[in-house]
């Protein structure tokens, strides 16, 4: 068989691989020898030699020239994997020898548990090695469709208009990042949602965007009457005696209450007078909260379809109260809700003492202010310079041409616009008027075609080049505008960033200046949210269930659970403003919080005066608390390992391996029956019976033991010291490379001495994220050279950013 | 790929033939044959399989509502997908059986699409896709169990309403009033089409193969107004059935499009159906806190395996409900309705993460060629695409071979 040069050079930087990687052989018989055999090589002469032997003994036998049992014959199969079909036949064999069922029970020679558990490793790590060189499609960044966020801001950049994520088709990325474009599919439904969504923007732009613009007012509601409103004293017996307790309380004449928790007081909508959507309303109140109400629970929640629910402190309004500040971006209703606890386990006992008549802890909300409306949104700007020159009730289909063919310039980003493409939409503007709508009406459907095509809707890169052969070419200006400003922002490149395209291509100086200020901006947010939500696998914590009312978990609510999710990106956030070493994500001498947390962990408790209610600050840890320091300290890291009442150490475990060790373990082979969890046993009793077995032993013996020595931490990330029944828990264990340690502090320190896989699983995870593709093996230069100069600059993440995207690979296509 | 318009028309017209103009298929004779297909994710617990084979065999308790209906189906042991390669998967390949996994991989056309060709040419609708959107759901990717011959995914309708707005919505328009309708969505679609050719001058191969299931929806969508156009003048017909309420729950919702199925059938809108089912609203119905892949672990602990018994009890009770109704229809030759059918039951997994061996179960007795009443134990990693191919060969002699099938299921005829 002839080789081309490229498999040639491929096979041999695979076979480099092998023998530059590094990988200890444990015993698992011995676990203080293994110690000593850290640094052993496994060579691909090694590979070779212990899957020759194995199937030697015990395959060949039956599966050879002259006899070949099931019609399998493995004498002749070449160990390394150079195409998809020996990557086929060496699946199959891996599959059998995973579910017990070859070598069969019955052969005269069998291997033993260690032999099997060695190549059943080796096979395993050989076939996703091999796999991923053979996915390689020479680095080249293919298109692929705006994931949600992507579309979202695009359409606002556009329109001025945020269209709420329901109406935009979810990303169905599973696992993966939801920049790559090879899970996304496409379907009528599909084309027919975005083009929905599309039509929805673009008509609330031109059509609300004229409605005569209001002059900022000052309105003051003294006593909503309104909280009454329909409910009096006759009626049912429940609103009867509610309406009792009610106004039983005398401060109802001079304001309005909100209970903590039943459900007919609960919150209070506050309905924004003649509320124009188009602007921003300030809302004043001048509010107290009862005594009665528990110290952490003394706050007043204002809940907004728009933005993320805001807490405020309440603890030093009990005697007198005192006047609280809020910008509010009502929803299409205008209508903010304020509340303290909605739902919760408090409300059977206060719903119990209202109906004795008892009183039952309030806030007192004396007067409301409402202030506005102030203009700021966009699409007022973006629809006059959309209509310019234009007479809005007369236009014309030449008028009409004019202003879709600048429409779709900006919105093509640099494609293209075809005549053509233009004369079609001037067809539909004139069929929408023949059906009686608006020549403004009338320009909808046709805006929606633009924001609908391919386009606007995918990110693509002109890659004529490619058609001849596959050596990457440079960037357009314009292509690297858009991939930093995609990649930072999530967002179209402004026109200021489109315009110095070619400069960020060819002055580093600029480039680093560019990039300093895109960080500083306040869009770099969904890069944190985006990329580290996403390589940190936070959508795994969003999975977990937790009930809030069983006693296992009181109070784990909306807003603890928001506070939880926050905390490792805000962390993450303070690490690269204050330009710090990212190794502090393994451990550090201070972690962030805010109220909501300290409010619910007990062991932070201490840190409540430091703490406020909506912003999470940095916090030094007491000696006694370094147990919190790092990502592995966070309950939102170590509930991705949880069920939501019990822990999962394999899934804790496996984290780590991925993300902090950069060595995910491979995928649970099919068809494996599961084992049985005995109630007698411990957790750690349990994982043991992995150890017992050989197919499980190849791949558990570098996740378990690290889930374990988080056990410490509750499936709600409590800390505790002993299980429920009082055992206590051990923590000891081994790194997958076979070093030892006494506790998760330990580990951190272990983990800390392969930072540098950290930063190559960071740098791999930016590849995917930022080009839309999977690290290959050609990118394997790149990655070191990426993990070295981040050493060389104290592990920074702004270093390692500008490296990234000055780098050929990120300037090229 | 075909980018002139006229041209791109011309080749999708072929399989197209006018409606019926008769109202009643009586006239004609027979009742037609209708094939319904129906999937769930995350499988069972072991609990759920019998144990005993023939036609003697028991039910296990998880069966009970099925009891009444034993002589009416088939339940088909030992059957798999060779390659699907992991749990993780979901539904996608289940009626396909093709290797999609990961990256590289394609998928291929379903059994039903395969089944349309030959029976979706009379009705207006050559094959109905009901699915549903949740995530977590257990069904992978793709927006229903229905799956083209270029690996791209069919969309499906995925609420009641919705679903009965397609089959009955939009009764008082008048025709001249839809065509106009319809000229106009053509329009919207040329724009679309011809936008087409510029992109792909710039792009790279690899750009054209993700811009292709982009272009697949186009003719998808072209092919729907050229349908519609030649139905516009037929009126839909009229049921007895209101228009399901926008917010159900997941027995409510299973229910609803049951029963949208069946009218679907009786009224001879389509007579390919599939359905991807719901678990995690079906799990809120039932009160059910964890989520459904928790559950599917059941082996982690009692409470998750008792909530999996109870949703594997109320999900076939469903069931049990739909076969109850296929009886009771009469259809247009006064026969039943579930004597023009076969209907598929099964997941892609047989409980956890074991893939061998799914549950498969058969019922519906179109052509009467079939002998339910019994558990068939076929010989161990028999393909599951046999028992498609079975299906389709028993609706349509002219297939021969589907996915990864090297026979017919020979075991489930009289």
């Amino acid at each position: 068989m002839i080789m081309s040069m490229r498999n040639t050079a491929l096979i041999t930087l695979f076979v480099l691989q092998f023998v530059v990687q590094v990988e200890a052989v444990e015993n698992p018989r011995a676990p203080d020898n293994a110690a000593q055999e850290v640094g052993a090589i496994q060579s691909a002469a090694e590979v070779d030699r212990r899957v020759r032997s194995f199937i030697g003994n015990y395959c060949v036998t039956c599966h050879n020239a002259d006899e070949q049992n099931g019609e399998v014959r493995l004498d002749h199969l070449a160990v390394r994997i150079s195409n998809a079909a020996i990557a086929q036949q060496w699946r199959d064999v891996l599959d059998i020898l995973n579910t017990g069922d070859m070598p069969p029970k019955t052969a005269s020679k069998r291997p033993s548990q260690d032999e099997l558990a060695s190549v059943i490793g080796t096979l395993t790590e050989n076939l996703v090695t091999a796999q991923k060189m053979l996915r390689g499609k020479g680095g080249e960044t293919a298109a692929r469709r705006l994931n949600r966020v992507e579309y979202i801001n695009s359409v606002r950049a556009l329109t001025g208009i945020l269209i709420p994520e329901r109406y935009v088709p979810a990303d169905e990325n599973g696992t993966e990042f939801n920049t790559l474009g090879w899970y996304q599919t496409f379907s009528p439904g599909v084309l027919e949602a975005y083009q929905g969504a599309a039509e929805s923007a673009v008509e609330t732009m031109l059509m609300e965007g004229r409605k005569p613009v209001q002059d900022s007012r000052l309105t003051r509601i003294d006593t909503p009457e309104s909280r009454l409103l329909g409910r009096d004293e006759s009626g049912k017996d429940s609103v009867r005696s509610a309406v009792k307790h009610y106004i039983s309380d005398p401060r109802h004449k001079t304001g309005l209450l909100i209970y903590q928790a039943e459900y007919k007081w609960t919150h209070y909508k506050l309905r924004i007078p003649n509320h124009d959507f188009r602007g921003e309303y300030i809302v004043r109140a001048r509010v107290a909260a009862d005594e009665s109400m528990q110290e952490e629970l003394k706050f007043l929640r204002v809940h907004q379809e728009k933005a993320a629910p805001l807490y405020f402190s309440l603890h030093d309004a009990v005697d007198a109260p005192k006047v609280i500040e809020f910008k509010a971006l009502a929803d299409a209703e205008g209508t903010v809700e304020l509340s303290n606890l909605r739902r919760s386990q408090l409300r059977p006992a206060i719903t119990r003492a209202m109906k004795r008549g008892k009183p039952v802890p309030k806030i007192w909300i004396d007067w409301i202010e409402v202030e506005g409306p102030v203009y700021v949104g966009r699409h007022v700007q973006l629809r006059e310079q959309l209509l310019q020159g234009v007479n809005e009730r007369q236009i014309a289909s030449s008028d009409a041409r004019r202003i879709l063919n600048r429409f779709a310039a900006i919105a093509f980003r640099g494609s293209p616009v075809q005549p053509q493409f233009i004369d079609d939409l001037v067809v539909i503007f004139e069929q929408e008027l023949d059906t009686g709508k608006s020549p403004l009406e009338s320009l909808v459907k046709p805006m929606a075609v633009v924001l609908t095509a391919p386009q606007f809707l995918y990110l693509t890169e002109n890659k004529s080049h490619r058609s001849e052969e596959a050596t990457p070419a440079p960037l357009a200006s314009h292509e690297m505008a858009s991939r930093l400003s995609f990649m930072l922002w999530k967002e179209p490149p402004s026109d200021v960033l489109l315009a110095a395209g070619d400069r960020l291509l060819h002055d580093r100086t600029f480039l680093e200046s560019t990039l300093d200020a895109m960080i500083a901006d306040p869009r770099f947010q969904h890069f944190i949210d985006e990329f580290f939500g996403q390589w940190l696998e936070l959508r795994r914590f969003d999975e977990v269930q937790v009930d809030s009312k069983a006693k296992t978990s009181p109070l784990f609510d909306t807003k603890t659970r928001q506070a939880v999710r926050r905390q490792p990106l805000e962390f993450v956030k303070l690490i690269i403003k204050e330009d710090l070493s990212l190794t502090k994500l393994i451990d550090a001498e201070f972690s962030v919080f805010d109220r909501n947390m300290t409010g619910y962990y007990e062991d932070l408790q201490p840190y409540r005066s430091k703490a406020s209610w909506n912003e999470f600050k940095q916090v030094q840890l007491s000696p006694q608390n370094q147990r919190r320091g790092g990502l592995l300290g966070m309950p939102a890291i170590q509930m991705i390992g949880s069920s939501g009442v019990e822990t999962s150490p394999i899934e804790r475990g496996a984290w780590i391996a991925r993300t902090l060790l950069n060595s995910p373990p491979p995928p649970p082979p099919p068809n494996v029956p599961q084992l049985t969890v005995d109630p007698k046993l411990t957790v750690r009793q349990s994982l043991e019976r992995h150890k017992q077995i050989a197919q499980c032993y190849s791949c558990h013996k570098k996740i378990d033991d690290m889930g374990l020595a988080l056990e410490t931490f509750d499936a709600l990330g409590r800390w505790r010291s002993r299980y429920k029944d009082g055992t206590p828990i051990e923590t000891a264990g081994h790194m997958p490379d076979g070093v030892r340690f006494a506790n998760a502090d330990d580990m951190k320190q272990r983990l800390l001495d392969h930072k540098d896989s950290m930063i190559r699983s960071l740098v791999e995870a930016l590849i995917v994220y930022s080009l839309s593709r999977e690290a290959e093996f050609t990118d394997q230069k790149l990655v070191d050279h990426l993990v070295r100069h981040s050493k060389d600059n104290g592990y920074r993440l702004k270093p390692l950013l500008l490296e990234f995207v000055s780098s050929k690979t990120f300037t090229h296509k | 790929m075909i980018l002139n318009r006229r041209h791109f028309l011309a080749s999708s017209t072929s399989l197209l033939a006018l409606p019926q103009l008769q109202v009643a298929a009586s006239e004609t004779g027979k009742a037609p044959q209708r094939v319904v297909f129906l999937g769930f994710g995350f499988g069972f617990t072991e609990d759920f399989y019998a144990t005993t084979f023939g036609s003697d065999y028991e039910l296990t308790p998880s069966m009970e509502s099925l009891q009444k209906h034993k002589q009416d189906f088939t339940v088909i042991s030992n059957l798999w997908h060779k390659n699907a390669r992991g749990a993780h998967g979901g539904t996608v390949v289940y009626l396909t059986g093709a290797d999609a996994h990961g990256p590289t991989a394609r998928n291929t056309v379903s059994c039903d699409q395969v089944a349309a060709r030959y029976m979706g040419n009379e009705t207006r609708f050559a094959s109905i896709q009901v699915t549903t959107r949740e995530k977590g759901g257990g069904h992978g990717g793709g927006s229903s169990l229905s799956w083209h011959e270029n690996g791209t995914s069919m969309s499906g309708v995925a609420e009641p309403f919705r679903m009965y707005n397609m089959l009955f919505g939009g009764q008082g328009t008048p025709y001249e009033q839809r065509l106009a309708e319809l000229q106009n969505e053509k329009s919207v679609l040329d724009a679309y089409v011809g936008n087409m050719s510029s992109l792909n001058r710039n792009a790279s191969k690899l750009d054209r193969e993700r811009l292709d299931h982009y272009f697949q929806s186009l003719r998808e969508v072209e092919q729907r107004i050229a349908r519609e156009k030649l139905w516009a003048r037929k009126p839909k017909p009229r049921v007895d059935y209101k228009l399901p309420a926008a917010e159900l729950d997941g027995v409510q919702e299973i229910t609803a499009m049951y029963d949208l199925i069946l009218l679907a059938m009786q009224t001879d809108l389509s007579r390919v159906i599939t359905y991807r089912q719901p678990i995690v609203s079906l799990l809120q119905a039932l009160d059910i806190k964890y989520s459904a892949h928790a559950i599917s672990h059941y082996q982690k602990g009692e409470d998750l395996k008792k909530a999996m018994i109870v949703r594997e009890r109320k999900q076939t009770e469903l069931f049990a409900s739909f076969i109850d109704r296929l009886k009771a229809t009469k259809d247009v030759d006064g026969s039943r309705l579930f004597d023009n059918c076969l209907v598929s039951y099964g997941s892609n997994l047989r409980a956890g993460h074991m893939l061998k061996n799914v549950p498969a179960l058969v019922t519906g007795n179109a052509s009467g060629k079939l002998r339910h009443g019994r558990h068939v134990k076929m010989p161990q990693e028999t393909p599951l695409c046999n028992l498609w191919l079975t299906l389709l060969q028993t609706l349509n002699s002219s297939v021969k071979q589907f996915g990864d099938s090297n026979g017919v299921l020979r075991d489930l005829f009289a």
